[in-house]
């Protein structure tokens, strides 16, 4: 992710890693107390509960478009959420054609999002190096 | 699209870092409009031709104008 820049740009930051840590806190916490192959349709809460930072994780990058008043650091933050977005689209796409026609192992789709936060990363490594 | 950011800066011994601050943007965005890689919208143009005390057309250059010669 950018470094932080511009007011709105420290805004995410702050709102950003706390959300991370939350998510990895309560995602290690449900694996270590529910017990996946019996657990009651009432679990279903319980196993959702770490996906919640991550929906947070979106609103506060849409916040940050909103907020963001540096319109170049604006078009850098879409550029960068487009790859995101094309990234887990194209890999969700062609992998689920290789499980459906070639028996490819199964991708679990919590994996989306932290490929999703890895091609961000990597067009933002784009960008720099595009507009340095 | 070029322009004469960095003469008209250099004119006025200001810094990237400068003239983003008298624009109210980041010194990455100037550096982005002066090296021709982003092309401000028309409201930062304006701001950038208040600055410089200058018309836009006097800092940025009109390509397809001047091919058509």
């Amino acid at each position: 992710m950018m470094q932080p820049k511009s007011p709105a740009m420290r805004r995410l930051m702050i709102r950003f890693w706390p959300l991370m840590a939350a998510y990895l806190v309560l995602l290690l916490t449900v694996i270590a107390i529910i017990d996946a192959p019996s657990a009651p349709l009432g679990a279903y809460l319980l196993a959702g509960l770490p996906a919640a930072p991550l929906v947070g994780i979106i609103i506060v990058l849409a916040l940050y478009l909103l907020e963001e008043t540096d319109e170049f650091l604006k078009v850098r933050m879409v550029e960068a959420l487009l790859w995101g977005l094309g990234a887990i689209l194209v890999i969700s796409t062609v992998w689920g054609f290789l499980e459906l026609l070639a028996g490819a192992p199964r991708l679990q789709l919590h994996w989306l999002f932290p490929i999703f936060c890895v091609a961000m990363g990597l067009a933002d490594l784009l960008a720099r190096w595009r507009y340095r | 699209m070029k322009n004469r950011l960095k003469v008209l800066r250099a004119e006025r011994d200001w810094s990237q870092g400068e003239l983003a601050q008298r624009l109210g943007v980041s010194r990455q965005s100037v550096n982005a409009i002066e090296t021709g890689k982003y092309d401000p919208s028309l409201p930062l143009a304006f701001r950038i031709a208040r600055v410089f005390d200058l018309s836009i057309e006097a800092i940025f250059e009109d390509e397809v104008a001047a091919q058509d010669g």
